[in-house]
């Protein structure tokens, strides 16, 4: 298990490098100069210019320049935005936090609601009611999430709040009234979040209690004389929550790198929002560091997830001690 | 047998889940009243959905004459979802197809080599595995400009790596079986086992994974182009859906806004049905959670 682990990290740290590596290269590829989006004044002349290139490092071979990139990266230094003419953790940090409350809250929803749709269905499997629920979760899978929330936003227009985080008037007012306002601009986001992520874990519980429910055991727990409900909570349900464990935790990684569609229709200003803005402002810098926190929370989660099934699944401990599983 | 035969007898298999599946049958249908759509767009449309229209024609409700209204420039939406339907369906289908080639070479190469080719081939799909997609096709896709061709290329090469590994764990699994030996023992050089026995025996399972790529693609198109990062020469359901949420026109026009959006929900349903119901008889193995269990 140790070694499992150890392995696991191992690669971990592997890929962690090799998405820096790839995010550096590719904002190397890009077509434009730098130069050009960063100094857009043409009245800079060409002895800031110079001057400028002198400091971004920008006048060394590319392999210095990417040796700076780590070293400035492990310094926390994710450079300058080229838009707000900031560093760019200044801009990160409170986009970061929106977009943990909105995602986290959305995906917690979606659990609890797709868990139970999915219990209920597995309960009554082949009835129309599994049917239908069925039906419905693949079709609002099938549904692009950005058109779920315009069309949210098209029924509740002028009964909640469709775009921002806070009423710009709310803000000076006391806490209660500030969070109470933030609540009410969450509803509508939150909503579409849980639509379009509630269709997995829905079709995933059902799945593995579905597997589970036509053991054996659970036969012999109603030939006992135990409800469904006992036989549920004491026998299926902790066995058919593995996969819905592992995927709870690769869905972390989402909570951090946020939806970028909702978070765009909703104008929400967290880090989704913040990728888009930077697509559009070109501001490349901005860009490449949201990319890779986005990108490196997701690697981490799936590494998590990795190591709570192994721990979970003494199957897999089983397989690795065996050296089966690599 | 010929080798024909081998392909032929695997899409029989294909055939017959379409015939035993009604979820199969639905999802056909609905692709095929797509497909139709598509194809005789010139013939189906009542008007140029391209041709600007004039002042008075600019937001019209429904009417006898444009039964699902007009667009911000007065274009008649009826014509322009008929249109759109041919950029959605060439755009899902073609990234899917690199998608295909590329993870099929991959997870064949892959599970037959093993060792250092696998070692190299895995590491790059598992790194395109981790790595979010909707936001590495954002950036791709900044980089690389806004044309058809674009979008597709970088769809299809997001698209890949599930597949890969899939076919890759199939793959591995054959090798094992005594045939494959035996074509070794009577002199089968590698170029012709795969030809011969791997790929024949991978196929049904590469067209059910494609099948589930299909409607991943379609919903990435269609963010793409609302994120504005589609081509803005051809009208797709995601190029209408941003126009429509770019000029505001949210309020009262319902039926602008809703229609694209179911386009892009039934075409998706329906693959998403075919590969439902092909995945859970070609790949029992796999706990996908979603294409499992009826």
């Amino acid at each position: 298990m140790r070694e499992y682990i150890l392995r696991r990290t191992v690669s971990l740290f592997l890929t962690i490098f090799s998405v820096v590596t790839f995010n550096f290269f590719l904002f190397r590829l890009m077509p434009i100069d730098p130069m050009h989006l960063f100094a857009r004044d043409p009245r800079l002349g060409p002895v800031i210019r110079e001057r400028l290139i002198k400091i971004f490092g920008l006048d060394k071979p590319v392999w210095v320049q990417y040796v700076l990139y780590l070293k400035e990266l492990l310094r926390g230094n994710m450079g300058i935005s080229f838009y707000y003419k900031k560093p760019v953790t200044k801009i990160l940090v409170p986009r970061l936090f929106n977009t943990i409350l909105l995602v986290g809250v959305g995906e917690v929803l979606s659990i609890i609601l797709g868990v139970i749709l999915g219990m209920i269905s597995a309960v009554k499997r082949g009835s129309k009611i599994d049917i239908a629920n069925i039906f419905f979760a693949i079709l609002i899978w099938s549904a692009p999430g950005f058109w779920i929330g315009v069309m949210l936003m098209m029924a509740f227009m002028g009964i909640l709040p469709t775009s921002g985080i806070v009423s710009p008037e709310i803000i000076h007012k006391d806490l209660w009234t500030y969070l109470w306002d933030v609540g009410r601009h969450m509803i509508l986001p939150t909503l579409t979040l849980t639509l379009v992520y509630y269709t997995e874990y829905t079709l995933i519980m059902r799945s593995s209690l579905v597997e589970v429910l036509t053991e054996d055991y659970i036969l012999t727990a109603k030939a006992k004389g135990l409800g469904t409900l006992g036989i549920l909570l004491r026998h299926a349900l902790k066995n058919a929550s593995l996969p819905l464990v592992t995927l709870t935790a690769v869905n972390l990684g989402i909570i951090v790198a946020g939806d970028v569609e909702v978070e765009i229709v909703f104008s929400w200003p967290g880090l989704g929002l913040l990728i888009y803005e930077s697509v559009i402002h070109r501001d490349y810098p901005m860009l490449q560091a949201a990319f890779l926190l986005v990108t490196i929370s997701v690697v981490v989660a799936n590494f998590l997830a990795d190591i709570l099934y192994a721990v979970l699944d003494p199957r897999v401990s089983y397989r690795v001690k065996r050296g089966l599983e690599v | 047998m010929s080798r024909r035969a081998i392909y032929l007898g695997k899409i029989w298999e294909v055939i017959e889940v379409f015939r035993t599946s009604r979820k199969a049958m639905v999802g056909m249908a609905i692709i095929i009243a797509f497909a139709v759509m598509a194809i005789f767009a010139p013939y189906l449309a009542p008007y140029n959905p391209y041709v600007i229209g004039t002042k008075e024609e600019i937001l019209l409700p429904p009417s006898r004459e444009h039964p699902l209204g007009t667009n911000e420039i007065g274009q008649d939406i009826l014509s322009e979802l008929i249109y759109a339907s041919r950029v959605s369906l060439l755009v899902a289908l073609v990234a899917t197809l690199i998608a295909m080639g590329v993870g099929t070479a991959i997870g064949v190469l892959s599970g037959y080599y093993g060792g250092l080719v696998d070692e190299v081939f895995m590491r790059v799909t598992d790194f395109f595995l981790v790595v979010p997609a909707l936001p590495l096709m954002i950036v791709l896709a900044t980089f690389i400009g806004r044309s058809i061709q674009n979008i597709i290329f970088v769809i299809g090469i997001t698209s890949w790596p599930g597949m890969a590994r899939v076919i890759r764990s199939q793959v591995l699994s054959i090798k094992e079986r005594p045939f494959i030996e035996r074509s070794r023992a009577i002199g089968c050089g590698d170029a012709r086992i795969i030809v011969r026995h791997i790929l024949p025996n991978v196929a049904s399972l590469v067209l059910a994974e494609a099948l589930i790529t299909i409607p991943v693609a379609i919903l990435s198109e269609s963010t793409l182009s609302f994120i504005g990062l589609g081509d803005p020469l051809h009208k797709s359901w995601g190029m209408m859906l941003h126009y429509a949420f770019e000029y505001g026109v949210l309020a009262h026009h319902y039926f602008y806004v809703a229609s694209p959006g179911i386009c892009i929900m039934l075409l998706a349903f329906g693959f998403s049905l075919i590969g439902n119901a092909l995945e859970e008889v070609f790949n029992p193995k796999l706990r996908r959670g979603m294409f499992i269990g009826e």
